[in-house]
């Protein structure tokens, strides 16, 4: 029996196939204008892959900010719920999720059944989210896989005066001018990112296992920053920005399973 | 002998030197770097201008976001300090301050005799400061001038629900994309009533009370003032050069720093 979870969020689209409980099949597309349409397109791009049709899926749940609009799901759930569900399928043990997105953040507590037991977000204020991230990848002029790498080689770390996404811009404009390298100034933006992490994990409760999920997880340099600031090593998936679609799966299958009773 | 005020902004800084309660001059200087060394330079250059020797300068008061730690100077105020003394110097009557900066937004309550009795002011985050009206002036191309200009001839199409400068700037982007038609003006206008609502929040924590003057580089944008008005339900009085009243009020309290210099050598 196959399930499908797919999670439309503001940068990325992903989408993961379940045979009964096994992962089969993982994708991740860009989030284009519309939806539904992107939602269609890496539909399109699972089937091709694993040769199924929209027809032999038993359930189908979708999650994130474009979540309602998915022709094709036969529910929908929020992205705290997926990503509560998601990080307890792939790390059972976990208890806190730290979800960093594109253009939000949120970090959750979930019991030994995966259960939601609290959880806070940011989406408000850019500042510690991809969209900052990229933004100053792109003033430093540093392709976004690479910042992470780059900021461990550097030799004098910079602490910013602000954690306001824009003003840190103009404060990273003024370092550049004064030839302060580019990896020490990542080293800054990373700081402000682990700050803003540790911020909405003051107002729940920091227990381990911590899983971290969401494009900035793929950070090795914002990875690093949190485990040496809080002193404890987040447990990570091979792809992190896949957990909310898991958990989207995997609450396909328990209501189908539900059903059946 | 005559006294200076200069209010070290992140974005700009501006100097007022006066004598007898007669401002002989006044600059503003964009600039955002090595604010010690070009300060000293301006004030050098402007006394040259005026043909006032550095020795005739009794005293110089520094305020503003980087006015701290300025070896030349004498004092430092706060800016709400300065801009209370500067504002209830130029309009008697006011009772709330709204000052717009770069990267600052202070809001002042003043009681009869000109005293601060409550101040509220946003130096964290770029929603509801100057930055916001530069970066969306750069998302239309044009300058704030014309942005300013176009707010006032335009209607209130759209509002931006973020806080946030960084996803404001996304939404304005998205909205312009779903509705191609849409005028400058009516753009302009929706991102000014964003800001002005931005910035009437910060003012009603303190309560607003007649007369408002708005202060800062932003007063000197007429679309902001206008929509800032309808927010807060007041007639915003504007000086004529807004964006000195710190370095004015700085250079107030210098006079009568020297004033009591003055005295305490009598007496002595």
């Amino acid at each position: 029996m196959y399930f499908a979870g797919i999670d439309l969020g503001s940068r990325k689209s992903k989408i993961v196939i379940f045979e009964d409980d096994k992962l089969i099949e993982e994708y991740v597309g860009e989030t284009g204008l519309g939806a539904a349409r992107t939602a269609e397109m890496i539909m399109d791009h699972a089937l091709s892959d694993t040769g199924l049709k929209l027809k032999d899926f038993t359930s189908i749940v979708a999650t994130g900010y474009g979540r309602v609009v998915v022709p094709f799901a036969h529910y929908n759930i929020s992205d705290i719920l997926a990503h509560a569900k998601g990080a307890h399928w792939v790390f059972p043990k976990a208890r806190t999720v730290l979800d960093l997105g594109g253009q939000d953040c949120k970090a959750i507590n979930v019991d030994d059944k995966g259960r939601l037991t609290g959880f806070v977000m940011n989406d408000k204020c850019a500042s510690g989210n991809g969209r900052f991230l990229e933004t100053m990848a792109d003033l430093l002029e540093i392709p976004i896989e690479e910042t992470g790498s780059l900021s461990l080689s550097a030799n004098k770390p910079i602490t910013f005066s602000t954690i306001c996404a824009v003003f840190a811009k103009s404060e990273a404009l003024a370092m550049l001018r004064k030839g302060v390298p580019k990896e020490n100034i990542l080293l800054g933006i990373h700081q402000i990112i682990a700050i803003q992490c540790e911020k909405m994990l003051e107002m729940i409760s920091l227990e381990e296992d911590l899983v971290m999920s969401g494009g900035i997880s793929k950070n090795i340099g914002v990875v690093k920053m949190v485990e040496k600031r809080l002193g404890i090593n987040p447990k990570i998936h091979s792809d992190p920005q896949i957990i909310g679609a898991i958990g989207a799966a995997v609450v396909a299958r328990e209501k189908y399973l539900r059903n059946k009773k | 002998m005559a006294v200076a005020g200069i209010d070290i902004g992140h974005r700009s800084i501006k100097l007022v030197i006066v004598e007898n309660g007669k401002i002989l001059s006044k600059k503003v200087l964009n600039s955002s770097e090595e604010t010690n060394t070009l300060a000293k330079k301006i004030l050098d250059q402007t006394l040259g201008e005026i043909g006032l020797a550095p020795s005739h300068l009794e005293f110089i008061t520094s305020t503003g976001g980087m006015g701290k730690n300025i070896s030349f100077t004498n004092l430092y105020r706060t800016v709400a300090y300065c801009l209370a003394k500067g504002v209830h110097g130029l309009f008697p009557k006011a009772r709330t301050i709204i000052d717009m900066g770069g990267e600052t937004c202070n809001v002042v309550k003043l009681n009869e005799r000109g005293e601060i009795e409550d101040t509220q002011s946003n130096d964290k985050c770029a929603a509801g400061t100057g930055i916001f009206f530069e970066t969306m002036a750069k998302l239309l191309g044009t300058s704030l001038e014309d942005m300013g200009r176009w707010a006032l001839k335009g209607d209130v199409q759209f509002e931006i629900s973020s806080m946030c400068v960084m996803f404001a700037e996304q939404e304005v982007i998205s909205h312009c994309h779903e509705n191609p038609d849409i005028s400058a003006e009516a753009l302009s206008a929706g991102i000014h009533l964003s800001i002005a609502e931005r910035v009437a929040g910060l003012a009603k924590r303190l309560g607003i009370t007649e007369e408002v003057v708005v202060t800062g580089g932003v007063a000197k944008n007429p679309g902001f003032v206008k929509f800032l008005g309808e927010r807060i339900n007041a007639l915003p009085k504007v000086p004529e050069d807004p964006q000195i009243v710190a370095a004015y009020g700085a250079a107030l309290i210098a006079e009568e720093r020297k004033k009591n210099l003055q005295r305490d050598r009598k007496a002595g």
